[in-house]
């Protein structure tokens, strides 16, 4: 209906009166088949190959960044469901959702595994400084026993700096701290974490 | 009290959160504020202060990596029947600005009666009620959303979740003037239920063997609404607080985590005062 009261080329394009009608000039006989039998199943695939294999799938997995003696954790961002994780500022309820450890004041949170953290000497909301390769952030500790030992994660989508009081300037903006390392075989990026030291602050 | 009208049969209205299904997205906390009028401020990390009616808690089994569990427990205000309508908050309220109905178990908050002394926060033992230590304050622009069916609060008054009460009002008027009796079912949903995307929550009435959350939950009526169903239990149970929401996991330590068991308590066991 839209397409025909553009007129022209467009109306031209869609001369169906309705998506039904173009179903049925387009599929030809599958939809013969589909009404009667309600499934049309295409068997006449023949495969490209039997097996597929990425180039370079045998090389080694590509290391973090940072040199481990110098940097003995390993951060890593996490997606929260209770945050945009993009470049897409948060409205005040979305962050009001947002629990008080991950987020305290305009302090950003670490999560810690209770083991890692009681080996440096940082309590539950401790406040600490975070030094990856990249760069240095203050942060607050959490613990967490989910995460794994010597792992650090972070969640992704905090630190604005633009906009109001209700987003800008909470939390650490983890992207700040973390470079990226190309995949050889995809040219993607492909570790998305960091070596990383914390220390009492 | 004496002289109540009992021209229909009282409703129970109450909710069965299925916390197998619940993913802890906070979808249920921003529907809530946003239909009724919760004030936000540029600080929320406060979370003794920060208003929500609605309130996703994330427990933890407390086990080591990798054995930890977590599971999400969305949190309104649980509703209260106690013994004949002695909710914890009712019964210490001076001012009577919060109150049992028979009619339809809701525990309500008259804000304009509330005189601020906070006896209700003290005595609830879910954390479910907020005081308004400020007067909220809308950045321009965003007064436009406040939704008309639900007074804002004023600095100095409680506030906590009144299962859309506004909902049944203006569902309780429709079903009026279509010459209907009851309110149906699906006529009045609290914004919570309806804006849940994985459908864990489910909210109707309780002695209503046709409404979903009956089925689901059975409450037993010889048994202190004490649910049939092996997977539910409720928030502090055995305080006798007769709560209306019901709680469901498949999970032993969840069900564990809604009260306080002696090492030596079985899940679901009934503490001794309740037993004599």
């Amino acid at each position: 209906m839209t397409a025909k009261s553009m007129g022209g080329a467009v109306a031209a394009a869609f001369p169906w009166t309705n998506y039904e009608t173009c179903l049925e000039n387009t599929l030809g006989e599958k939809w013969d088949t589909l009404m009667q039998e309600g499934v049309w199943v295409e068997d006449a695939i023949a495969p490209v190959a039997q097996t597929a294999q990425a180039v370079e799938m045998d090389t080694a997995a590509v290391p973090a960044e940072g040199d481990e003696s110098a940097f003995p954790l390993l951060l890593i961002p996490y997606d929260s469901i209770l945050l945009a994780s993009g470049t897409i500022g948060k409205p005040p309820f979305m962050i009001k959702t947002v629990a008080d450890t991950v987020i305290k004041g305009d302090d950003g949170f670490v999560e810690v595994n209770p083991q890692t953290a009681q080996a440096i000497g940082l309590r539950e909301g401790a406040l600490a400084t975070l030094t990856t390769p990249r760069g240095q952030a203050r942060v607050r500790v959490h613990h967490f026993e989910g995460i794994k030992p010597g792992v650090i994660a972070m969640a992704r989508g905090l630190g604005h700096t633009a906009f109001d009081g209700y987003l800008a300037g909470k939390g650490v903006n983890i992207n700040e701290l973390i470079g990226p390392v190309e995949d050889p075989s995809s040219g993607h990026d492909a570790a998305w974490g960091i070596r990383a030291k914390l220390a009492k602050a | 009290m004496k002289h109540e009208q009992k021209q229909n049969p009282p409703l129970k209205y109450g909710m069965a959160i299925d916390l197998d299904i619940c993913t802890g997205c906070g979808t249920c906390m921003v529907a809530c504020m946003a239909e009724n009028n919760v004030p936000f401020r540029e600080d929320e990390s406060n979370k003794l202060v920060s208003i929500t009616w609605m309130r996703v808690y994330k427990l933890s089994n407390d086990k080591s990596f990798p054995d930890t569990e977590i599971c999400y427990l969305p949190r309104p205000c649980q509703h209260c029947e106690g013994h004949g309508g002695h909710s914890p908050c009712v019964s210490v309220c001076p001012a009577t600005a919060t109150d049992y109905s028979s009619e339809t178990g809701v525990v309500s908050q008259i804000y304009t009666r509330c005189f601020g002394c906070r006896y209700c926060l003290a005595a609830c033992p879910y954390h479910a009620r907020y005081f308004n230590w400020w007067d909220p304050v809308w950045p321009e622009g965003t007064e436009k959303y406040l939704s008309p069916n639900v007074s804002p609060r004023m600095r100095g008054v409680v506030e906590k979740c009144s299962f859309c009460y506004h909902r049944y009002q203006l569902a309780r008027n429709k079903a009026y003037l279509n010459g209907e009796r009851t309110v149906a079912e699906a006529a009045y949903q609290t914004a919570c239920t309806q804006a849940c995307p994985a459908g864990a929550i489910v909210f109707g009435d309780l002695n209503n063997p046709r409404h979903r959350v009956h089925r689901i939950v059975q409450p037993d009526s010889n048994n202190g609404n004490k649910s049939k169903n092996p997977r539910a239990f409720r928030l502090l149970e055995r305080l006798g607080t007769n709560t209306k929401i019901y709680y469901l996991s498949s999970r032993e330590w969840v069900r564990r985590a809604g009260d306080n068991y002696l090492a030596h308590e079985k899940t679901g066991q009934l503490s001794i005062t309740q037993q004599h």
